[in-house]
């Protein structure tokens, strides 16, 4: 082993980039903000700039000197218990981005601010943390995801249309019923209030006919929806007309999972629902529980009550899959392996399973990382059977929804064969389709389009989100008479005659089913913010004239039905304060169930195409075989959330792109192809092809692309943020296809694209990459469970310990009364981004854009690094290059502002606008700012922001384009901020403040109503709230029964960059993976602790570490 | 060139006016006494007639703000008369002319606008509750509104005006119950210094100066 260290044993590096040194990443390093940061981004000049802002300031002279005359509306009845300037919590749930919301909305002055998850939502009340289950209810979060986080943010677009949109012919300009100069004025009733009788009068025209033809002319096209209420009322149409047609359309495809159930006997409406509570082993195939799946967040929450190295049991996470997934990043043990060849290891492991043999698990002589193909894929097939095998019972085999039906039921059948129905997989059997009543496939309805003269369209945006090869606009045109129920002037509008401004679920009553059944009421949170938008249940109502049109009669009406015939109101009542209906989630499933491939027969399918196809396993690139993968953006959906502003700017969790789908690959994969990071490749299938630029995350399975959905929106159709981002797979996707696209010729054109990608900005710096090498394994620390079980000081041991730190001046003194801290756990931290988004939403926090974000501007206060790791002394012993796959792993690690004890920003801060509280939070006085970003080039994590503009009230939410729209729209934008945090305005500093208003508010909040002590949980930082894996825990370090007090005295506890001695608040929880010792690669078995001579502390000298050196 | 030097001087000394003198909070906002839309006593309702503050200001204790009474407030003492002229039972002044505009307000269920007065800047957070439960008088920040037939601005409300309070609170802590006593006093100056050292003690009332106290 070196003596110089470990640079060249366990490697680090962030982006492909770092690794190899290029120009642009050395300018991150050198620079603390990347070339050019300061300039004017439309061509004006810095210089030019000062001279026409000195001029302005000139003729400013003092005009008004007092506040402006301020008038406050009074109420006239304040609504019973509201105080003005209290928050008001109400729990209410949703359907959004495909999966089932139960949230807890923030409420200010009646206006919804915050989003956040219902801790007393049986989907997550089950789940919680074993350390508190019985005790303080304060305690209690439920974490959510960032779509949740930033649902918010889509109710105050300023793109929503106000009124009915009539278009005479398609694409033409619409008769928006406003005067032509404006644009969608919210504040416009009166126009607004004309449309909707326009509408009127075309409703009853077309009711007339539809009460002629009983709906023989009339298609509904609509999504499948965990709504009951909606696929009730769809029902009552049908009843009331029966001979409408439903057409049915999933913009991502996942039918085949409950076709599967069907087919083995589980019943024609089912649900599949793992319980991470009682799974020691999680083996996951091309399936992204953590992280896009529906049910992530409760997944996260169980699977993280697991990964305590010093509770009961550990828990072991398998991933195999193609894309880097947060699954895959937070797994003990990944392979990464084309989506097309999952099949194949399926049936390797169920036959495994099958023949019984159990492998044992003992360090074998070659390490893992040393073993080439086969062997390798040999030794992983042995220890997820044999694991599986020895946890019966215990375990969860979980394929991805995106899987044809043969791998669907196969993976039906090992679980069952394993024992684990019934316990960690549990199938439902609810209701979660139109009872009774088939539906059209949309190619079918498109095929024959020409039998309707009449289409109501309920899926956000059809038109863009359909496969290329299927031609809905056309569809559309052709039957002229289409009414869309939509947020957006969109795409789909363009073929419509009408277009109905839909309601965001928080301003409509609706109700959506859990996965296991339950019922939760949507309560609206305010009235529709643009007069008369309809909710998908009152549209329908009204288009079909159904007796009941009100929207919370017909809620009331299902919940009423579910419960067997009989809602009381004070059921009522109790329902909507706690989130859920009692007693109406759906019984398990306690048959037997004929999965066997071989069984299953009838509905015209040959049993042959259930059966799981058989294949040699290659990790290595086919150049023949090479395939596409395409997955709903992890940021923006189907696309549906494109114009959320703070999602397209939210940097995806394993490639830190912001505002762009890419084409990602391996780093091998690249190379063999002649591909580099961000030229366009031509991805081409037959006739279908599309350009895309390229992205390289090493640890992607070779010969594989994968590309996220629901970019690519036209510049005219895709409103001010989704308009001209990213790039459309509409020319790429086929019909029949869902996911998995093989037999890809993939052709470099040396084109250049510019992505924006945060992952290099504010790298944390430490003179130079050779030293970087060395330092990465100390910022990030992690080791395996066995190594600390033979020695639980190995975090500490990472790092050398020369002498002990000391301050030249006296230290302030910054923990009276309280004493504030953040520990944040590695081991639990999955990089989801719910914590981020949570920070945006709750402090302001604008977006700026990609141009800026190219240029290293990007706000977040909290970010979250993620490194990969790699084995290159392993892989150079071996023979290995990088042109043959590599074992990447990823450590993800939130990092926000540590409130440094002694803070080297404040030290260079000449106007003291950052200071410390005697508390030892590290404040930011904004209007004292001058700009001076001295602060920002002396923080050693790189954690503090500037404002270049005025990203809130000029820049962010309408980036790029020129600013010619209502002042009205600007205020519907304007309410999503926090009013709680101060608006920052052009050149200011601004970082992570520990969620100061929440600490004041918390502080008062005791003194006026409780014992004037704040206790453990009373104050929770946003992104704690958010965190569904319970990763983050903030309180009092003076408080020596609090959480945080115990969590910093552990000893995977440390700090980064300890060694300047600046005394961090926040510190991590070392990373523990629980490899199995046969997968141990070379550097885990033998993992460097240069601190271990050194240390003070020489207790446990393991045999383990002993076999190895 | 003497000219020059005399504009200079003059030029600097108007800046130095504009800059020190005139943007000072006590020159620009004590004494701020705007019209109201309806000409609301204060002197008659807390002075003579002796309602607590919070009959009207009743989330003071409760919450960051103090809340501008909802016209609802108004209207339990001053219902209009019905549409048939009769006025309701304990109704006072239900004909007056100058409560037109709360009664309009009763009838159409617009807003009434009062004038703002008090009006910290948007980065400053200022929590009434924090304050009134800890013995800090109405009368500390807002003077004797007890005595104002239209209510103005009193104290300049600086930040130099709260940071001297934080410093030293003595001179301004009184028992709970006289908060809205705004004619109460301890007595002699010494008599409060006294006071307020004891209340400071046992409620361990210690008022904290950094940054982060208001600047969020």
């Amino acid at each position: 082993m070196s003596q110089s260290g470990i640079d060249h044993q366990k490697r680090y590096f962030r982006s492909v980039d770092e690794l190899h040194q290029t120009p642009e990443f050395e300018q991150f390093l050198s620079r603390e903000f990347p070339q050019a940061a300061s300039e004017f981004p439309e061509g004006v000049s810095r210089r030019r700039w000062l001279q026409m802002m000195g001029a302005s300031l000139a003729l400013g002279g003092v005009a008004g000197c007092r506040y402006n005359r301020e008038e406050v509306a009074a109420f006239v009845m304040r609504p019973e218990g509201r105080i003005p300037g209290v928050a008001e919590y109400f729990a209410t749930n949703f359907e959004w981005a495909g999966r089932s919301v139960h949230a807890l909305v923030t409420s200010l002055e009646g206006r919804p601010v915050k989003v956040d998850g219902n801790a007393d939502h049986p989907a997550y009340a089950k789940s919680q943390p074993t350390e508190f289950k019985d005790s303080n209810k304060k305690l209690r979060s439920a974490g959510s995801d960032a779509f949740t986080q930033a649902s918010i943010l889509s109710l105050y677009d300023q793109d929503r249309i106000a009124g009915c949109l009539n278009r005479k012919s398609a694409a033409a300009v619409p008769e928006r019923f406003v005067p032509a100069n404006k644009k969608t004025d919210p504040d416009d009733h009166k126009n607004s209030l004309k449309s909707w009788e326009e509408f009127g009068k075309y409703v009853a025209e077309q009711r007339v006919k539809l009460a002629a033809t009983q709906g023989s002319e009339l298609a509904i096209l609509y999504e499948p929806t965990r709504s009951p209420s909606v696929r009730r009322v769809l029902a009552e149409v049908l009843k009331k007309y029966p001979k409408v047609t439903l057409v049915r359309y999933e913009s991502v495809f996942s039918g085949n999972v409950a076709k599967a159930l069907d087919a083995a006997g589980a019943g024609k409406t089912s649900s599949m629902v793992f319980d991470l509570d009682q799974a020691k082993v999680i083996v996951s195939l091309d399936a992204d529980l953590l992280g896009a799946d529906s049910n992530a967040v409760q997944y996260s929450r169980q699977f993280s009550n697991h990964r305590s190295p010093t509770g009961e049991w550990m828990n072991r996470l398998y991933s195999v899959e193609s894309q880097y997934s947060v699954t895959g990043s937070a797994a003990d043990f990944r392979l990464a392996l084309q989506s097309s060849q999952i099949p194949f290891l399926l049936r390797k492991i169920e036959e495994a399973i099958d023949a019984g043999k159990i492998v044992e698990d003992k360090e074998e002589e070659i390490p893992y990382n040393k073993l080439k193909g086969t062997d390798r894929v040999q030794r992983v097939i042995d220890s997820i059977s044999s694991d599986l095998l020895l946890n019966k019972g215990a375990s969860v085999l979980a394929v991805g929804s995106h899987h044809s039906m043969a791998v669907q039921l196969a993976a039906i059948r090992i679980n069952a064969k394993l024992g684990n129905i019934g316990k960690s997989v549990k199938i439902y059997e609810i209701e979660n389709e139109i009872a009774g009543v088939p539906a059209l496939k949309l190619n079918d309805f498109v095929a024959k389009a020409k039998e309707f003269k009449s289409l109501w369209v309920l899926p956000p945006n059809p038109v863009f989100s359909v496969a290329g090869d299927l031609n809905l606009a056309e569809a559309l045109k052709a039957i002229g008479d289409v009414v869309y129920l939509s947020n957006y002037d969109d795409e789909t509008a363009d073929y419509c005659a009408w277009t109905v401004p839909a309601t965001h679920p928080l301003e409509a009553w609706g109700d959506v089913q859990a996965p296991d059944g339950v019922l939760g009421i949507g309560q609206p949170m305010i009235a529709p913010l643009l007069v008369g938008s309809k909710s998908p249940v009152e549209f329908l109502s009204i288009m079909a004239d159904l007796p009941e049109t009100d929207g919370q009669k017909i809620v009331m009406e299902t919940a009423r039905l579910l419960l067997g015939g009989s809602l009381s109101e004070r059921t009522w009542k109790e329902s909507l304060h706690i989130g859920f209906v009692d007693g109406t989630g759906g019984k398990q499933f306690a048959g037997e169930l004929k999965a066997d491939g071989k069984t299953i027969s009838g509905g015209g399918i040959s049993t042959s195409a259930y059966e799981l196809p058989s294949g040699e396993i290659r990790l290595e690139l086919d150049k023949a075989n090479i395939e596409v993968v395409l997955h709903p953006s992890d940021a923006i959906y189907d696309g549906r959330l494109g114009n959320n502003g703070w999602l397209q700017e939210l940097a995806q969790p394993i490639t830190k792109l912001t505002w762009d789908n890419a084409a990602v690959c391996s780093i091998g994969t690249a190379n063999q192809l002649g591909l580099k990071q961000g030229e366009l490749v031509a991805l081409k299938q037959g006739g279908a092809s599309v350009k895309l630029p390229v992205f390289v995350v090493p640890g992607h399975a070779e010969g594989s692309f994968t590309v996220n959905l629901g970019y690519g929106r036209s510049k005219a159709k895709g409103g001010i943020i989704a308009g001209a981002v990213g790039t459309n797979l509409a020319s790429f996707k086929r019909w029949e296809q869902a996911a998995i696209y093989t037999g890809i010729e993939a052709i470099g054109t040396s084109v250049p694209y510019p992505l924006a990608t945060t992952q290099d900005h504010f790298a944390l710096e430490e003179g130079g990459m050779k030293e970087q090498a060395n330092r990465a394994p100390q910022l990030v620390r992690e080791g395996t469970l066995d190594e600390y079980k033979s020695d639980p000081r190995f975090t500490y041991n990472t790092v050398e310990h020369h002498f002990e730190n000391k301050s030249l001046w006296e230290e302030p003194k910054v923990d009276q009364n309280y004493k504030w801290g953040m520990t944040i756990d590695l081991n639990k931290c999955t990089g989801c981004n719910a914590c981020v988004i949570a920070c945006q939403a709750e402090n302001n926090v604008p977006i700026v854009g990609k141009e800026q974000v190219i240029r290293g501007r990007e706000m977040h206060w909290l970010r979250i690094d993620r490194y990969f790791e790699c084995d290159q002394e392993a892989m150079k012993s071996a023979g290995l290059s990088f042109t043959d796959p590599i074992d990447a792993t990823i450590v993800t690690q939130p990092m926000a502002c540590a409130h440094c004890e002694t803070a080297p920003c404040e030290e260079v801060c000449p106007v003291a606008a950052t200071v410390h509280t005697e508390e030892g939070i590290n404040a930011m006085a904004y209007n004292r700012c001058i700009g001076t970003r001295y602060c920002g080039n002396n923080c050693p994590y790189k954690v503090r922001r500037f404002n270049y503009f005025n990203y809130n009230t000029e820049y962010g939410y309408f980036y790029g384009w020129q600013d010619n729209r209502e002042q009205a729209s600007q205020k519907l934008q304007s309410l999503v901020l926090n009013p709680e945090v101060t608006v920052r305005g052009r050149g200011v500093m601004e970082k992570c403040t520990y969620c100061i208003q929440r600490v004041q508010n918390g502080k008062i909040k005791s003194r006026t109503t409780g014992d004037g002590r704040v206790h453990d949980g009373d104050i929770r930082s946003a992104c704690q709230d958010a965190c569904s894996s319970q990763a983050i825990i903030f309180g009092d370090l003076n408080d020596k029964t609090s959480r945080v007090y115990q969590s910093q005295h552990d000893p995977r506890a440390y700090a980064v960059l300890e060694e300047l001695n600046i005394k961090p608040r926040t510190l991590y929880l070392s990373r523990i993976r629980n490899v199995p010792k046969r997968l141990l690669t070379a550097v885990q078995l033998t993992p460097k602790r240069p601190g271990k001579s050194h240390g003070a502390e020489h207790s446990t000298e393991s045999g383990h570490n002993g076999d190895h050196s | 060139m003497a000219l020059l030097g005399v504009l200079t001087a003059a030029g600097g000394a108007y800046a130095g006016v504009l800059f020190l003198g005139a943007t000072s909070p006590v020159t620009l906002n004590t004494g701020y006494r705007p019209e109201q839309p309806v000409p609301f006593s204060h002197a008659l309702h807390a002075g003579e007639l002796k309602m607590d503050c919070r009959y009207c200001h009743n989330s003071v204790d409760k919450s960051a703000h103090s809340t501008i009474p909802a016209t609802q407030t108004c209207i339990n003492c001053h219902s209009p008369k019905s549409a048939a002229g009769a006025p309701a039972l304990s109704a006072v002044h239900s004909d007056s002319r100058k409560l037109k505009p709360v009664h309009d307000s009763w009838r159409t269920g617009e807003s009434i606008d009062w004038i703002r007065i008090h009006r910290l800047p948007d980065f400053v957070y200022f929590n009434h509750s924090a304050h009134v439960n800890r013995g800090v008088s109405c009368v500390t920040c807002h003077g004797r509104v007890d005595q104002m037939e239209i209510v103005h601005q009193d104290k300049d409300q600086s930040m130099a005006w709260c940071v001297d309070c934080h410093r030293h609170p003595e001179p301004h802590l009184r028992p709970v119950e006289e908060i809205t006593n705004l004619a109460w006093s301890a007595g002699s100056e010494e008599e409060q210094l006294a006071l307020g050292t004891k209340l400071k003690a046992e409620k361990n009332i210690n008022p904290l100066v950094n940054c982060a106290v208001c600047h969020r």
